[in-house]
């Protein structure tokens, strides 16, 4: 009967691998910190089926990082970056489950071998700082004046600008409603008329569904995809948008999971007319 | 009191580039006569006096003096509504924001009050200066909280009344669980009386440096529109439109001066009409000109100047850009304190005494920017999506903001100073239990039921995740306005660090503590 099960779990985890070899997970579990340095910013990992992944996706900025004290969600595709946090890579999500669970409670102490950097925007060797130091030598008083810094998100708000598209998607947390910094930005410059002229905005609003490696299936709680869309139409609204040119549709079936990328059908996608 | 001229004063706030300034600001100080100082030191501005608040002065405290800048110029405080008593109780706003105590108020001078009026000044009105209106007043014992702890009563509505367009609909059930001030289960004041009330009791914000909290964040978009919490919007002044910060009070009740101004007049003035336009106005603008820091320290000495960190001195904050971050390595939130390392150790003519403790001030700023430590279970904070823990200085943590040292983020959160189990044993608050419903989401490391002395922001916006929140604080002018925290739980900035240090398991060294002491009292 253990064969069994060790034969069908094995399937399992074949069938989530796709043609590419890249390795689809989706797992629900405790984060462990890890201290890698004095100076910098803890990490997070976690052990699953005898791997250790770094808990933060590829490239998200701002999507809430794990607690601990939290279970957390992992839906992701395993990519062939450099480990980090002495862990492999994802590209997906995250998202920290909101009810308590004191068993999620691990630190891992400083090890040499894993040491991590401080962000550019907090070291001084950053060019960003140009002869600034050498500017407060002479005259202490620059370190009291501002100093304009980058920001992660500038780019992608850029690029935005820069765009003629008039749709844009927007990305969810598991029964949440909460949108990260980089894609807030994003809305900002998608709605500016500067950019492109409309008369209404379409809010279409979908929750879903996601498949677990273990076969259980986690659904979002009824009303979910209404809770975004009204949270995104106050939003707009208070961004100037008035609620008579909002056409919200929601889509109130959770999209049925996959277990690939399955963080992708929780989502908004906005249409400009 | 009299005008003092501090010459260059205008013209150097007039200008802009650090080099000029810096030359300049030397001169301000060097102008200030003794005999002024001497005639503002540690003295009570009493509602509706005939005098003139001037451009510049000083008050004596504790460590040394605090320097308060009237940056429009002198002005008559005998019509003027911020000093005039307005209500029925005799206070006026500068009751409770009073200059010699960084314009807010401290437990010494609340003791010197009383014993200078027996306890009859209009600082005790019964509604809101005692712990609750049906105790016998002119009794210490019916005043221990604001005579103990410079506590003022907030009565607050429950539900709460909403300070946002939408209703509020609580996601929690609150029952009284310890009343020392008898107020929460009063007939007439209670939580059960015909106008369901919890009383709250939080120290007076000093109405200081007002225009660094009124400032969106700038250069942290989209923060400067979006809550850094939960993207949500920023609240929205409801006169003008225009999105604003929420740091002004414990609570970001009141969202604007003239929106604090009406809550605080019709609550701790007991106005039983509206401010009118006129007064709101003149309120507004006084208090977006008031600048001010501790001037001078009693080993330190002057704080301005040239050779002294550019960020100390009561010119600073008039200086420094709004609404800032100060968490990189040019911008340590209170600039650079490198000139004072090894502050004239070799220098003869300089007490030994003086240039230790100049050494220990930037001692004391290397550990508030750079000694990072876990920060964890602060709900409405590591729940940001900032991650629990995460590692963090004070400076790069919950004090960034150029200058002044509140967190710029913006909005309350829990650092345990209202919620069991990190408040100290205060057995002289009352004490709540909270309880959330089923369907709504908890206080992220507390759960669904949470013991409190003050639920602060959850008393505003009925969420269980905002049980214990409040706003933290500007550092300016702590010398003169002890003690510390909403709740007044340190006595001293001893105390305050030592509750850190508890809290998130730092472990400052006894010389890193001392070191923080030192630079704080400095600001």
């Amino acid at each position: 009967m253990k064969n069994l099960a060790r034969i069908f779990y094995c399937f399992l985890l074949l069938i989530q691998t796709n043609a590419w070899g890249n390795e689809y997970i989706n797992f629900v579990t405790c984060p462990i910190v890890r201290d890698v340095g004095p100076s910098v910013d803890a990490c997070f990992f976690s052990l699953y089926q005898g791997e250790t992944y770094h808990l933060n996706p590829v490239g998200v900025i701002d999507w809430g990082k794990p607690q601990l004290k939290h279970r957390l969600l992992v839906e992701g595709e395993v990519t062939n970056d450099a480990e980090f946090c002495g862990g492999k890579q994802f590209h997906g999500r995250i998202t920290v489950l909101p009810e308590l669970d004191l068993s999620c409670n691990k630190y891992m102490p400083f090890q040499e071998s894993i040491v991590g950097k401080p962000r550019s925007d907090k070291r001084a060797d950053n060019p960003a700082y140009g002869d600034m130091f050498a500017a407060m030598r002479a005259d202490p008083s620059v370190s009291i004046q501002a100093v304009p810094l980058g920001v992660p998100m500038e780019a992608a708000i850029k690029e935005m600008s820069s765009s003629d598209d008039r749709a844009f998607t927007i990305y969810f947390p598991y029964n949440r409603d909460r949108i990260d910094g980089v894609t807030a930005g994003k809305l900002l410059a998608f709605i500016d008329p500067e950019r492109v002229a409309f008369d209404r905005v379409e809010i279409h609003s979908y929750q879903a569904q996601t498949l677990l490696d273990s076969g259980e299936r986690l659904s979002e709680k009824e009303g979910m995809a209404l809770q975004r869309a009204e949270k995104l139409a106050r939003i707009l609204s208070g961004l100037g948008i008035s609620k008579e040119k909002l056409d919200v549709f929601t889509y109130d079936e959770n999209i049925t999971g996959k277990g690939r990328h399955d963080w992708k059908n929780r989502h908004i996608k906005l249409v400009l007319q | 009191m009299n005008r003092t001229s501090i010459g260059g004063w205008r013209s150097v706030l007039a200008v802009g580039t650090g080099l000029a300034w810096w030359a300049l600001a030397d001169s301000g100080y060097s102008d200030v006569s003794d005999e002024m100082r001497q005639a503002s030191a540690g003295q009570w501005w009493a509602p509706g006096d005939d005098r003139v608040f001037p451009e510049y002065s000083e008050y004596k405290n504790t460590s040394g003096r605090i320097g308060i800048i009237n940056q429009s110029g002198p002005i008559s405080t005998k019509d003027h509504p911020f000093f005039k008593p307005l209500g029925n109780n005799g206070r006026a706003c500068v009751t409770c924001h009073q200059p010699s105590d960084g314009m807010s108020l401290s437990v010494e001078t609340i003791r010197e009050r009383w014993d200078a009026t027996d306890g009859k000044d209009p600082l005790f009105a019964a509604f809101d200066g005692s712990n609750c209106p049906d105790l016998p007043q002119g009794e210490k014992s019916s005043h221990s909280l604001l005579l103990n702890k410079g506590l003022i009563r907030i009565a607050m509505p429950w539900p709460p009344e909403p300070y946002q367009p939408d209703p509020i609909e609580p996601e929690f059930d609150i029952e009284v669980v310890r009343d020392p001030t008898g107020c929460n289960l009063s007939e007439k004041w209670g939580l059960h009386s015909n106008s369901p009330t919890i009383s709250v009791f939080r120290r007076p914000r000093p109405v200081l440096n007002i225009d660094h909290m009124v400032e969106l964040p700038h250069g942290v978009g989209p923060h400067n529109v979006f809550f850094y919490s939960d993207k949500n919007l920023l609240p929205k002044d409801p006169e003008t439109g225009e999105f604003v910060q929420g740091i002004l009070m414990a609570d970001a009740r009141g969202l604007t001066p003239r929106h604090q101004a009406k809550d605080a007049a019709k609550s701790h003035l007991e106005l039983k009409r509206p401010l009118t336009e006129k007064e709101l106005q003149a309120i507004e603008e006084f208090e977006l000109q008031i600048f001010g820091a501790q001037s001078f320290d009693n080993v330190g000495r002057s704080l301005s100047g040239s050779g002294t960190p550019p960020g100390l001195g009561p010119q600073a904050p008039a200086m420094i850009p709004r609404g800032r971050l100060g968490n990189n390595p040019v911008n340590k939130v209170f600039g650079d304190f490198s000139m004072w390392e090894k502050a004239d150790l070799d220098d003869t003519n300089t007490a030994d005494e003086q240039a230790h403790f100049k050494a220990s001030v930037a001692r004391g700023a290397d550990v508030f920017f750079n000694r990072r430590f876990y920060i964890n279970d602060v709900g409405a904070y590591n729940d940001k999506g900032l991650g629990n823990p995460f590692k963090r200085s004070c400076a790069s943590g919950c004090h960034n903001t150029l200058g002044m040292g509140m967190d710029m983020g913006p909005f309350p959160m829990d650092l345990g100073l209202h919620n069991y189990p990190w408040q100290n044993t205060r057995d002289d608050l009352p004490l709540f239990k909270v309880t959330c419903h089923e369907n709504a989401a908890p206080q992220s490391y507390l759960g669904r039921v949470i013991y409190t002395h003050d639920p602060g922001r959850a008393l505003i916006t009925g969420r269980c995740r905002d049980v214990g929140a409040t706003m933290t604080q500007q550092m300016r002018a702590l010398a003169g306005r002890a003690p510390y925290f909403a709740n007044g739980s340190a006595d001293t900035l001893r105390e305050m660090v030592d509750f850190y240090d508890r809290r998130f398991n730092i472990g400052y060294s006894e010389q890193e503590k001392i070191d923080l002491v030192n630079f704080m009292r400095t600001l």
